[in-house]
């Protein structure tokens, strides 16, 4: 199920790579790849490959800036690192996927009315108030919040470098990547001390780095350590249990069926979570790209 | 155990991972890379006829003239500088990055195409009409600036588009150009990863060995 998302998302971001940018297009009078940002040796597909791969798995390397990517590729980054489980840090992924798994047992269990269970023990409140809040709302909380203390003040605060939808994306994409533990950057946000760039071409951008270095470590810190309490507090409290044994009565986990709905959870606890932000950002910049620049 | 004996511990065990992870393996890497590899562990410099080093073909160069090969745009210029005005220190440190510009950008567009302001402090000459002046059909690589802005390539078709110019600024026959682009030019990674790219450096330093400056 991760590896089709996978192999969603790369698509994704290689067809729009691939048509490039339709405004420098029509310029050139063909269809080109958009290379902005990019090296020749490595070219549309490879970048799309390693941009999918390096937000999935909490790497935060970068071999062609992500700020420069079409739409496509803005949408697929940022849902990486609000997902987290499209192979997920080391670990971590592993983690988040047995949290959407608990909510999955526990969503299905009351829809056909059985004490949910997973792997022989019972789901209880603790355990689902544990996935859910701690594991499931945290993230949410360390990117929005800030994301909209930031975007209220943009000119003091954020230091946004590009207009429009994609300023949005860049905000949120840096408190995802904060609390979802990347490092990936859209790197024309004003989030660093001036570069030898900056100051030649006579930007100063001291007072947003402050902001962003102080802000984010709200996310890092709160993204990193309350799910790693929680996910503790989750085991101890699973192994402690007294194991049932396996009726025909108990719903079965490894079903394709199953499966299935933990693909529909994560959809909706995760994805929608951050449709708004999404719909904003990347798909709006998309819609705006394709009715021409104007 | 007393605490002497634990503090005594940790103080050894920490002073032999430091000589094993400060000095032994850092020693032992550099003499692998100057035994084993040691033109690339030397930055892989590059000589000319004369054996002066005069770059590395991992780092691009801007070449603007018309009779060499032009490298792709750079946001800073490939890390080069006016020595006279060089406040940020470009010289000494050098300097990498992209433009970083959204595809959404105006500023995008306003670098390809150009545009005209009465300030001429503010108008923006633009690749797109740069290349257009020059006789070069611009393709993608040649109007999008790299990430690096240190990109030592241009791809196949830009470096075709440039032959015609080159070979009238030399005059010599456009067919011994294409046999050069050829020669220089790196395929991609293990044959399957990337695109094959056109070392410009290499690529202007064959074309001087066959058509020496007068």
């Amino acid at each position: 199920m991760v590896l089709a998302i996978y192999v969603g998302f790369i698509i994704t971001t290689a067809i729009g790579e691939y048509q490039g940018n339709p405004a420098v297009n029509a310029l050139l009078g063909e269809q080109a790849p958009n290379l902005e940002g990019k090296e020749v040796r490595f070219g549309w597909a490879q970048s799309a490959l390693f941009a999918t791969t390096t937000t999935g798995t909490m790497c935060g390397a970068v071999n062609s800036l992500h700020d420069s990517f079409m739409p496509n590729g803005g949408f697929v980054t940022l849902s990486n690192m609000f997902l987290q489980i499209v192979w997920g840090g080391q670990g971590t992924g592993t983690a988040y996927l047995f949290a959407y798994l608990l909510l999955a047992v526990f969503v299905t269990g009351l829809m056909v009315g059985r004490t949910p269970e997973f792997l022989g023990r019972k789901i209880e409140k603790r355990e689902v108030v544990l996935a859910s809040f701690l594991i499931l709302l945290v993230h949410p909380i360390a990117i929005l919040i800030p994301g909209a203390i930031a975007l209220a003040f943009p000119d003091q605060l954020a230091g946004i470098s590009n207009p429009g939808f994609h300023g949005l994306s860049q905000v949120i994409y840096e408190y995802a990547s904060a609390a979802a533990n990347n490092g990936s950057g859209f790197e024309g946000l004003g989030d660093s001390q001036p570069s030898p760039l900056a100051i030649a071409g006579g930007a100063s951008s001291t007072a947003t780095a402050l902001w962003w270095n102080l802000s984010t470590c709200f996310s890092l810190l709160a993204g990193r350590y309350i799910p790693i309490t929680a996910l503790l507090l989750l085991a101890e409290s699973m192994s402690r249990k007294q194991p049932v044994p396996l009726t025909s009565g108990t719903l079965r986990t490894d079903t394709g069926l199953f499966t299935g709905i933990t693909a529909g959870i994560i959809l909706v606890m995760g994805a929608l979570t951050f449709f708004p932000i999404l719909a904003l950002g990347p798909i709006a910049e998309a819609f705006q790209i394709a009715r021409g620049l104007g | 155990m007393s605490f002497a004996r634990e503090a005594s511990r940790a103080v050894r065990s920490t002073l032999v991972l430091w000589v094993l992870t400060a000095i032994i393996y850092p020693l032992a890497m550099i003499a692998f890379g100057q035994l084993v590899f040691p033109f690339q562990a030397n930055g892989s410099i590059i000589q000319n006829a004369q054996g002066e080093a005069v770059g590395s073909i991992l780092i691009g160069q801007p070449f603007t003239s018309d009779r060499y090969f032009n490298s792709r745009p750079s946001t800073t210029n490939y890390s080069t500088a006016n020595p006279q005005e060089d406040e940020a220190g470009v010289l000494k440190t050098g300097v990498s990055g992209a433009s970083n510009l959204a595809p959404s950008n105006p500023a995008l567009l306003d670098r390809i195409q150009g545009k005209s302001d009465p300030d001429p402090e503010k108008a923006i000459e633009g690749d797109l009409p740069r290349l257009q002046q020059a006789g070069v059909k611009p393709t993608h690589d040649l109007i999008y600036t790299s990430g690096s802005s240190l990109d030592p390539h241009i791809s196949l078709a830009g470096a075709a588009a440039q032959i015609d110019r080159i070979a009238k600024a030399r005059g010599i026959q456009p067919n011994q150009l294409g046999g050069l682009i050829r020669q220089n030019t790196d395929g991609r990674f293990l044959g399957i990863f990337g695109e094959p790219g056109v070392n410009v450096l290499k690529l202007n330093l064959a074309l001087d060995a066959l058509n020496p400056v007068p």
